[in-house]
């Protein structure tokens, strides 16, 4: 189990296969990407801002907590910071488990807390000029 | 008896305050709403923001009654957005 924040494209194999084990039927992965539009905005890139400390100690409480509700194997999570251009992974989340039911449940967990809880934030660069925060 | 506390701005709170961070005295038993008062009254752009302000002691999401200790970090930040 683990959480990382890096300013690095994320080696998704590499961590599909650190998430991987014998006692694991079921790998499930979720990659959340840069989109061109933001509502109606359009954006040429995203900039991603982390209170580090903070933030890494929220993600593996998170892991810690989806490991006990949830009973899946491993849980992985790496989130980018820095500037991301379109279609880029900003975080990608590995669960493998016995059964499918419990990753998907424990992988939709993970990223719907993180997006209400890890102090991180987007920031959009917009195609016409300017930049806005979420 | 005077405090003194470390608070970190991140993102549009960053950029509102025009700082990173900054230390600020504070009187003994004060609370985190208390500190906000202050932040407010020094950086007045705060006064107009009517988003949410979320607060952190030490790099735990920390309530408006929390009494402040002397070396505490406090945290002060928008909503997150991350994933």
């Amino acid at each position: 189990m683990f959480a990382r924040i890096q300013k690095e494209r994320i080696d998704l194999s590499d961590l599909i296969e650190s998430t991987r084990n014998a006692d694991s039927g079921a790998l499930v992965t979720f990659q959340g990407t840069v989109r061109r539009f933001s509502g109606d905005t359009e954006v040429v890139s995203l900039h991603y801002e982390a209170y580090e400390d903070m933030a890494l100690k929220k993600m593996n409480q998170i892991i810690k907590d989806t490991v006990d509700r949830f009973g899946v194997n491993d849980v992985n999570v790496v989130h980018r910071i820095g500037d991301l251009s379109l279609t880029e992974d900003s975080v990608v989340i590995c669960v493998s488990s016995e059964h499918r039911g419990d990753a998907f449940k424990a992988c939709r967990h993970v990223i719907d807390t993180i997006k209400t809880e890890v102090p991180i934030w987007k920031q959009d660069i917009i195609a016409s000029g300017g930049k806005k925060w979420h | 008896m005077k405090l003194k506390v470390k608070i970190r701005y991140f993102a549009l709170y960053r950029d509102l305050s025009g700082k990173s961070d900054e230390t600020m005295d504070l009187k003994d038993g004060s609370t985190l709403d208390s500190l906000l008062d202050e932040v407010r009254e020094s950086h007045p752009i705060f006064r107009k923001q009517s988003g949410e302000f979320l607060l952190a002691v030490n790099e735990e999401y920390a309530a408006p009654e929390t009494v402040l200790k002397d070396g505490d970090e406090v945290a002060i930040f928008p909503n997150v957005s991350g994933g």
